[in-house]
């Protein structure tokens, strides 16, 4: 019906129709998505949730003498040195041998992307080329050379919703779960999360432009652990799940405003990291997708208390309408729920793509290659 | 009317042999939890205790305590939300059960009501951002 080119030649004229997911539903449901899909050319998604696998390459330049970098920390958080003598990434979660899970990796990036300075120290063994063998300094993300975010890991299609019928309280990645199912928690932006809106990632592929963090981002692979499920309900309705995406951008462009450490008790560190995707309205088939809401959404409750790969299911379907509710139904009784991504960031992040894309600044992009999504799910077989 | 109150006693090197919480048991009906204590013969020290019974025999204890050189000290906490900081997820409130931190189902903003809270400090521990933090204020000394 449309193509990304045609969209985009719109966009350049001024003349695109762009909608967030939330406003492009309200329109379905009153003109229906045949005239929906006529009328809107593009529709904005965002979400804003703790995002582990995450972490950005730095690189800060030579001293003088020359160091070729074998151990790095930075604020005392250790960083990955094994590649080429002034590079390094900092993972997400890696806690500082200081502070423990008070501060980490998350921490500094954020740190960084405030403008802070932030203490580099630096071990060598020393060579002919790099004599140096030590080098302790503050160093800002302005003054180094290319630092990119390059998160392996982000923007998980759909996520389980998680409680604990133990009798004691867990601590988990999913947040404080009460005993015997108290409470609840689900990890996604529901009607406003981007591959939520696109189930069989139709127009995702690599080299798709993005909102990454404030800044212009990129698809570059399926994200690790990118499974696609479908899973088919008993009264005709379905679900999809497991897609993930590898990500890039430049961290010299990002906001604290959409990048955020998240310290998460007797967890340790991760990442808040806001993302955006804008969708071209290609067909009515697109659209139908683009307009689903939150009671056409669903995921599954999980058992925290079973630390095991195959965690006993609690039920097996709730949608995202029940869960933002407040309270979901769960063995015959109401319990409270509570979201860990933030709704009212993923919304802020879908109204700044919109008028970014409205503005023409951000373009729409055909995917260079497609991602490779029929990938099997492997367990790790310990020998 | 019952009330609770935390309270720092601080005592001279002389007092530590009074049994002072043994009168605020006996004297003044009061129920007491011991939350710290750090104290030496000759060189005295502190304790941190909640207290509870009657407001005036609270008072009257407390007053019984600082006639005898005890150096007496209300202890309030309270939780305090930093709007700035805080990026509106919502992980605190799957620990309020007190609903005195909640989401606005329309506009998905979190905001705090100070009035349902009973600082049971869980939200401080599950908030990712360290925007809920708990304050310790002095209240009146005697």
């Amino acid at each position: 019906m449309k193509t990304v080119s045609e969209i985009n030649e719109k966009i350049k004229e001024g003349k695109a129709v762009v909608l967030t997911a939330e406003e492009v539903i309200e329109m379905a449901k009153t003109h229906g998505v045949r005239e929906t899909a006529r009328r809107v050319d593009v529709v904005t998604t965002g979400t804003f949730s703790p995002m582990c696998s995450s972490g950005a390459f730095l690189n800060f330049g030579h001293g003088e003498p020359l160091i070729r970098m074998s151990g790095v920390t930075l604020n005392d958080v250790p960083a990955y040195a094994g590649i080429a003598a002034v590079d390094c990434y900092i993972g997400a979660t890696e806690l500082s041998s200081t502070r423990g899970m008070e501060y980490g990796g998350a921490h500094v990036i954020e740190d960084l992307i405030a403008g802070k300075d932030i203490r580099l120290s630096a071990r060598s063994y020393g060579t002919d080329c790099y004599p140096r063998r030590e080098l302790d300094t503050a160093v800002r993300l302005e003054d180094m050379n290319q630092c990119f975010m390059f998160n392996p890991r982000n923007a998980y299609q759909n996520y389980s919703c998680a409680s604990n019928s133990s009798e004691r309280v867990l601590h988990t990645y999913m947040g404080t779960l009460l005993p015997r199912c108290a409470n609840a928690t689900y990890a996604t932006s529901g009607e406003l999360s981007p591959l939520l809106k696109d189930p069989e990632l139709r127009t995702i592929g690599i080299g798709t432009r993005v909102f990454l963090g404030g800044a212009e981002g990129y698809v570059v692979w399926e994200g690790t652990q990118c499974f696609p499920s479908r899973t088919e309900y008993s009264d005709g309705t379905s679900s999809f799940g497991g897609a993930t995406l590898a990500l890039i951008g430049d961290m010299k462009k990002m906001s604290t405003d959409y990048i955020r450490a998240a310290r998460i008790y007797k967890y340790g560190v991760s990442l808040f990291v806001g993302i955006g995707i804008p969708f071209p309205v290609l067909d009515e088939d697109l659209l139908a997708q683009l307009a689903r809401p939150n009671d056409e959404l669903y995921t599954e409750v999980y058992d925290y208390s079973v630390p095991l790969r195959k965690r006993p299911v609690l039920r097996e379907k709730v949608s995202y309408a029940e869960l933002r509710s407040g309270e979901i139904e769960l063995n015959g009784k109401k319990v409270p729920t509570a979201p860990l991504s933030s709704l009212k960031k993923a919304r802020e992040i879908a109204a700044v793509l919109k008028a970014r894309v409205q503005s023409g600044v951000f373009l729409l992009t055909e995917p260079s290659a497609r991602l490779q999504l029929d990938t099997v799910k492997k367990p790790l077989l310990e020998r | 009317m019952q009330k609770s109150v935390k309270v720092r006693l601080q005592f001279n090197t002389t007092d530590t042999e009074k049994p002072f919480v043994h009168l605020f048991a006996t004297k003044f009906g009061l129920v007491f939890s011991i939350l710290q204590a750090d104290i030496m013969p000759g060189r005295g020290g502190r304790m941190i205790m909640d207290l509870t019974g009657e407001a005036e025999d609270i008072e009257r204890a407390l007053a019984y305590a600082a006639e005898r050189n005890v150096r007496v000290k209300i202890l309030s906490k309270a939780i305090v939300w930093n709007d700035a900081s805080c990026v509106h997820c919502g992980a605190c409130t799957a620990v309020c059960l007190h609903k005195a931190l909640t989401l606005d189902p329309v506009t998905a903003e979190l905001s705090f009501n100070n009035e349902s809270c009973v600082v049971c400090e869980m939200c401080v521990k599950a908030c990712p951002t360290g925007a809920v933090r708990v304050d310790i204020y002095n209240g009146n000394e005697s």
